[in-house]
């Protein structure tokens, strides 16, 4: 049976589409109302309230906890000061991506790091001979991401003891909610301005309550994950297992994928004398860079209308996120696929992430895209486009 | 300042070969060892005053005697001794079974106890040698590196191939069938007699925690057969001046040939930039720089006290950490004014002599282990190196040597540690004085062994004057053996060839480039046959012909 997470009683008699989904053990909504629709545009107007406990959680502590974060990530955790954020992947030793998550600085020896999937051995295997405890936090604290252009005003008037409005892009503090002392980071899944707020379990029902009350009046909705797809998809970020899969799960060598293949180089800090694990593997594809990257794709949509016209349709394409793999080519040849499409409610363009041979992984590349209109299969052009396709201003103001 | 073109840590006999070879090829080589002498636990030393002891090392059978040309021993080379009784079995109430080097003599005696078992002796000494020859093949040459099988390593494989096929295609085959086997059943498949099968057992013990009746006995047989002459039982000899003659010899021979040899010094740290071994650093904070180093230590004491797992990957740490390490077997030495009481006893107990009654009784003290708890009735080998060489103690005086298994490093509550440990721990579920001392847990050893001495060889006690003894905890605190384990890993069929010391590191060599491990963790094996050693210096002069091949 799934588990609950601390917000259940909140959210189970919300979640009137009774859609629910295992994510990590835990049952979560993908949509509470009957479509996603209506959470989607919270996210993008109001503000949706995602419940993201199923995260997995570790906190490390010791003198050399700040060593082992720089060993274990791609990105120079020395770099990142106390009350910051970082977004990074991890690799094993062969620079394949294991997983990729947050870690917040919560003090100069005290890190916590989120992932998709389990990491706690890894953790403490990369830790052997180093003075830092790696505790599984998993089960000891509930998250909820508040995203949306009003979780700002939201949290200002919910918050005591922390001056969110002051609150950096990846910036972190700590604060209370009633009398719930909580950890507020702005970081999100959404690419919107937004804020996740972690709390111990017993508090997580309070906090939801406050938030959902104070967020009457500034267009909250409860958001599930289906809306959170297709936000995440327009952001240009990646779902493990998705658009990349892990070192740990691929059946066969090629589906694993280095940071610079996901689109990830950026997070990948050598500096001299640093030694994280995969580094010099890393180092040797820097030096001779792999055959495959990664691409934002705008498919041409009135060619898809043109293609459903032809047999007398609409354009049926799915009002939800795909995560279906969908070939790619270019001069008749397949170079590539598609992991994650949607329809972008807000741009009014069909986007997609894909893996591409890297000489078209350049913006302007002109590819085709597979699509299949009544079980026959067509091609329509797409343009290679900069990530993040949607990225407004209000997200790091 | 002064760069070696290698600094061995360590001088334990692998160590001392390494050095021999690659000082031999004209390197400039330094060897480095804490303890006062060379050897490791291949040393002969005062244990009682005027008295020379083996410390932990008896038997030098499975050194090969065509090395002493390869290492250039010249006139240090060591004078061996091969006592005429090979082994005795003690069986209770004066009785004994003696293995002679006289095959006749043997058959006589088995005959004593059955007329079959006898008949079939002659035809089973000839059997353990011809496998043995076999397995040794495999032990003269690198292990395959099965994780990385190029064209050029299955070019390297041809040559053992092409020689084990000459020893016989049949007998490859029976080799192959025989080896996983518990040391029990190849036994019962051709002796009848308990007392028999319970000696030849025996063979099997060394290097694993497991008794008679666990898998891979009948490999630890042929293992300690691969000396050659070994008589239906093992390679046996010894050495005038004791083992420690031995490490000498090597010793003496690398020096000749230039080698340096710092004992009293201790590494503190391998040190590593940028992935790869630039020299280590003494414990008086002295840095020495060299080409590449190479470690005798065990692989666990190499990878995690003096690299540091930081240094490595998590992938490759989790490897070593599961290396089974498991020391169990405890070194009393006796100081007897004269030779235990028995018929012939300067004869009959010039070999190893056993208390090993039947397979039984080895099984019996082997369960004791798997719990972490040390045998009420163990086992014990003795070898009395004063009847190999009477000059190692003062006139009129006998020392001898007792290996005692089962006693297990990983003791069952955990003991506090040390004979005089503080009080024990306060607080907790456990009762005030419930924890045990280790020191108690091998005194109550101590009073077992007596209680089987007395059994097996009564009088004995009367004569002993002082003993000595050291448990596993002593052979890692004393050696450096992680966990007390004299063979540097369990010789399991899961820690062999390709596998030892971990599944993609055969071959000597690390994940840290030009540091390379030479000692019993690696391929083939523990115990005093210097071939570890040899063929890490093997691998060191090829890594150095051809760099960008690692």
């Amino acid at each position: 049976m799934l588990l609950e997470t601390p917000f259940h009683p909140r959210t189970a008699p919300l979640c009137r589409s009774r859609r629910w989904r295992n994510w990590s053990g835990y049952a979560s909504a993908l949509t509470y109302e009957p479509g996603h629709e209506y959470e989607y545009y919270a996210v993008r107007s109001g503000a949706g309230l995602f419940d993201i406990s199923p995260l997995r959680k570790y906190e490390i502590a010791g003198t050399d906890a700040a060593a082992l974060v720089d060993r274990v990530v791609t990105r120079s955790a020395f770099d990142c000061p106390v009350g910051m954020v970082l977004y990074t992947p991890w690799c094993d030793e062969a620079g394949k991506m294991i997983d990729d998550g947050t870690v917040q600085r919560l003090g100069a020896d005290t890190f916590r790091v989120t992932s998709a999937d389990p990491c706690l051995r890894w953790l403490q295997d990369c830790a052997l001979g180093m003075d830092a405890a790696v505790r599984d936090v998993t089960r000891e604290l509930a998250a909820l991401a508040l995203q949306g252009p009003t979780s700002r005003e939201i949290l200002e008037r919910v918050v005591t003891g922390a001056d969110v409005a002051a609150l950096p892009f990846f910036g972190l503090t700590g604060g209370s909610i009633g009398v719930a002392p909580v950890t507020v980071t702005r970081t999100g899944y959404t690419g919107d301005l937004g804020y996740e707020i972690w709390v111990r379990p017993e508090n997580a029902v309070g906090v939801w309550d406050a938030l959902a009350e104070v967020g009457r009046g500034y267009g909250l909705a409860p958001a599930g994950l289906d809306a959170l797809d297709v936000a995440r998809i327009e952001a240009g970020l990646l779902l493990k297992d998705v658009d990349y899969v892990s070192t740990w799960t691929a059946l066969i060598e090629s589906r694993k994928s280095s940071p610079y293949e996901a689109g990830l180089g950026w997070a990948v800090q050598p500096r001299p004398g640093r030694d994280f694990v995969g580094s010099r593997a890393l180092a040797r594809e820097a030096a001779a860079p792999s055959e495959w990257g990664f691409a934002g794709l705008e498919v041409e949509w009135p060619h898809i209308e043109k293609r459903f016209a032809a047999v007398g349709l609409p354009p049926l394409v799915a009002g939800r996120a795909s995560r279906e793999a969908v070939p790619i080519y270019a001069g008749g040849k397949q170079v590539g696929y598609v992991t994650s499409s949607t329809f972008s409610p807000i741009l009014k363009k069909y986007i997609a992430l894909a893996t591409v041979r890297r000489e078209f992984a350049r913006p302007g590349h002109r590819v085709k895209f597979e699509l299949t209109v009544e079980f026959v299969r067509h091609t329509v052009p797409a343009r290679v486009v900069r990530t993040p396709f949607f990225d407004p201003v209000r997200k790091r103001r | 300042m002064k760069k070696y073109d290698a600094v061995l840590v360590g001088a334990g006999h692998n160590a001392l070969a390494t050095a021999c070879v690659l000082a031999r090829r004209g390197w400039k080589v330094l060897v480095l060892e804490r303890r006062g002498v060379v050897g490791g636990a291949a040393a002969t030393e005062e244990v009682f005053p005027g008295c020379r002891v083996n410390v932990a090392a008896q038997d030098a059978g499975l050194f090969r005697r065509d090395f002493v040309d390869e290492f250039g021993f010249g006139a240090s080379a060591p004078g061996w001794v091969h006592p005429p009784a090979v082994a005795t079995s003690l069986l209770g109430g004066g009785d004994g079974l003696t293995l002679w080097r006289d095959p006749a003599a043997t058959q006589g005696e088995i005959a004593r106890h059955s007329r079959a078992d006898a008949n079939r002796f002659p035809e089973w000494a000839d059997y353990l040698d011809a496998m043995a020859r076999i397995l040794r093949v495999g032990l003269d040459h690198p292990a395959p590196a099965l994780h990385d099988f190029t064209r050029r390593e299955r070019l390297r494989l041809l040559r053992p191939l092409a020689q084990a096929a000459r020893l016989g295609r049949r007998r490859v085959v029976e080799l192959l069938r025989v080896l996983p086997l518990p040391a029990r059943d190849l036994l019962d498949d051709w002796f009848a007699g308990d007392a028999l099968k319970g000696m030849l057992a025996t063979t099997a013990l060394p290097g694993a925690s497991h008794g008679p009746g666990a898998m891979g006995g009948a490999f630890r047989m042929l293992y300690h057969a691969t000396g050659g002459q070994a008589h239906g039982f093992r390679s046996t000899s010894f050495l005038e001046g004791g083992i420690g003659a031995l490490s000498e010899a090597l010793a003496a021979a690398a020096r000749a040939r230039g080698a340096e040899i710092r004992t009293g010094t201790e590494v503190e740290r391998i040190l590593v930039e940028d992935g790869a071994a630039t020299g280590v650093l003494l414990a008086g904070r002295e840095e020495i720089p060299a080409h590449c180093v190479v470690s005798g230590a065990d692989p666990r004491r190499t990878f995690f006290d003096l690299v540091g797992a930081p240094q490595l990957g998590p992938e490759f740490n989790r490897k070593v950490a599961s290396i089974q390490m498991r020391g169990t077997t405890a070194i009393l030495h006796l100081l007897l004014d004269d030779l235990p009481p028995l018929d012939d006893a300067e004869q009959r107990l010039a070999g190893h002599t056993l208390v090993a009654p039947s397979l039984d009784y080895l099984e019996r003290a082997s369960d004791a282990a798997k719990y972490g708890r040390c045998s009420p009735r163990p086992h014990l080998d003795i070898v009395i190196p004063t009847l190999h060489d009477p000059t190692l103690a003062p006139p009129g005086r006998h020392i001898a040597s007792i290996q005692i298994r089962y006693a297990p490093y990983h003791l069952r509550p955990a003991p506090v540690r040390g004979p005089h440990a503080g009080p024990s721990p306060p607080g907790g579920d456990i009762a005030p004085g419930a924890t045990p001392r280790a020191g108690d847990i091998f005194d109550e050893f101590l009073a077992r062994t007596w209680d089987t001495l007395d059994e097996f060889l009564p009088g004995t006690r009367d004569r002993i004057l002082d003993h000595r003894l050291i448990t596993p905890l002593d052979l890692e605190s004393e050696f450096g053996l992680t966990c007390g384990d004299e063979y540097h890993g369990q010789m399991g069929l899961d820690q062999l060839a390709f596998m030892r010391p971990v599944a993609g590191w055969a071959r000597h060599r690390t994940p840290v480039e030009r540091l390379f491990l030479c000692g019993a963790g690696t391929h083939p094996g523990g115990g005093v046959t210097c071939m570890p050693g040899r063929l890490a210096a093997r691998e060191i002069l090829r890594a150095r012909r051809h760099p960008a091949r690692s």
